[in-house]
């Protein structure tokens, strides 16, 4: 089975962070509606690229370029396999991923669409994320960029930022959100409404609940009702060594 | 006749009837109860052509793993297995970032239903193309408290590894309820 879906489920700059963060190795084919894309990956780093016409085959941009400007399509379908003989392929994109992908964002005519969990706020708190290895990819950067990623460990939020830097507040998001999709900067836990197992109750009062958790139930009830425990503690053992010995 | 369950979901294509299909291989899995020993109720449930799989604890307590379709998903449907809902697995298809969505709002939906322990599943996570854990944690927004493990669904070794960790789940749940 391959990676396969849309740019609208998941950008090509997600995919080149998820490149990276897998060390993956092989083939992106994108299908566009009049070209086609082509991007060798090896070890998590891009190594060759190009787009074809699809009319007459002919390509029209290879490595450096082909990926700046398939940086640019937000509506294709991808399919990515795994291709382990690419690792001897030559390098053919001397450039660093990170800086291909800033300055894809920066070419934009219009926003990379967000995520949900790229949305920020002002009062998003925000943490610097580990660095690349080489020192290519900052070249990428516009200045105030720059100053975001050496004051954010302090202020945390780009509300406080602002307020320092005197950086309009849209600039400051529009600027933090590239370095975030590029993965220079991550958000932060504090204050994030994130899923967790501890869901408000709706519609169903916390008695039922019990109920229909036993090993819970058996160690929240006090009293008298206590005796149930080592009976419900047993049972639940047993429901684990049961499924171990499948 | 005690019945408890383990929900399994995800959205279309995301691994559910096969992860389900490898419990039942194990031979010894399966129990048919007699009749004489179950309600009509529970009879009706064990029957049901639902994508399920029972494991036999004692001759007295039985575990049905039940496969709940996310897409279309009909909160009925939960309501009736979550009176004696242990817990349940939501399965991510590791390799369809177009579940990314789905799984979300299947993820919200089940919060709101229930406050069941849950753990998610990565399946497909044997293949060399699949996304990262790390990012498939990013997108569905969860929290370090919600396991997330791989899964491969045709594995039993993996599967047994994914009830497991919900059981530990639910026990860490458990402890943190306590405290």
């Amino acid at each position: 089975m391959a990676l396969e879906g849309s740019l609208r489920d998941m950008s090509l700059v997600d995919l080149f962070r998820i490149f990276q963060l897998g060390q993956k190795t092989g083939m992106l084919m994108l299908v566009g509606t009049q070209e086609r894309g082509i991007i060798s990956i090896a070890a998590g780093r891009l190594v060759d690229a190009a787009i074809i016409r699809s009319a007459d085959r002919q390509v029209t941009a290879v490595r450096e370029d082909a990926i700046l400007q398939l940086l640019q399509w937000d509506d294709a379908v991808f399919a990515f396999r795994h291709d382990p003989n690419l690792l001897k392929r030559p390098v053919r994109i001397t450039k660093d991923s990170t800086w291909l992908m800033l300055e894809g964002l920066r070419r934009r005519t219009r926003p990379l669409p967000l995520q949900p969990h790229q949305v920020l706020t002002l009062d998003t708190p925000l943490e610097l994320a580990p660095l690349p290895d080489n020192d290519e990819w900052n070249a990428g950067l516009a200045m105030d960029q720059v100053r975001l990623l050496n004051l954010i460990g302090v202020y945390r939020t780009l509300r406080v930022f602002c307020q320092r830097t005197g950086i309009i507040p849209d600039t400051a998001i529009r600027l933090a959100s590239e370095l975030v999709i590029v993965g220079l900067v991550e958000i932060g836990t504090i204050d994030v409404p994130v899923i967790s197992g501890t869901p408000k109750p709706v519609g169903q009062p916390d008695t039922a609940i019990l109920q229909a958790q036993p090993v819970l139930a058996s160690r929240v009830v006090a009293g008298p009702t206590r005796r149930a425990l080592p009976t419900k503690r047993a049972l639940f053992d047993a429901v684990v060594r049961r499924i171990r010995e499948l | 006749m005690q019945l408890y369950n383990i929900v399994v979901t995800g959205a279309h294509a995301a691994g559910k009837s096969q992860f389900i299909q490898t419990l039942q291989k194990v031979e010894d899995s399966l129990v048919i109860p007699q009749p004489s020993s179950v309600t009509s109720f529970e009879r009706q449930r064990i029957e049901a052509p639902l994508d399920h799989t029972s494991i036999f604890i004692d001759s007295d307590v039985i575990v049905d793993i039940f496969n709940l379709d996310g897409d279309p998903f009909d909160p009925s449907s939960f309501a009736e297995r979550e009176i004696s809902c242990l817990g349940y697995v939501v399965l991510f298809n590791s390799c369809r970032p177009v579940h990314f969505a789905e799984t979300l709002r299947l993820l919200h939906r089940f919060t709101m239903l229930t406050n069941a322990p849950f753990i998610v599943a990565a399946t497909q996570q044997d293949d060399p193309a699949a996304i990262p854990l790390s990012y498939i944690r990013q997108r569905l927004n969860l929290s370090e408290q919600i396991p997330l493990v791989p899964c491969v669904t045709t594995n039993l070794e993996s599967v047994k590894q994914v009830l497991l960790s919900l059981l530990d789940h639910i026990e860490h749940q458990t402890y943190e309820a306590l405290l």
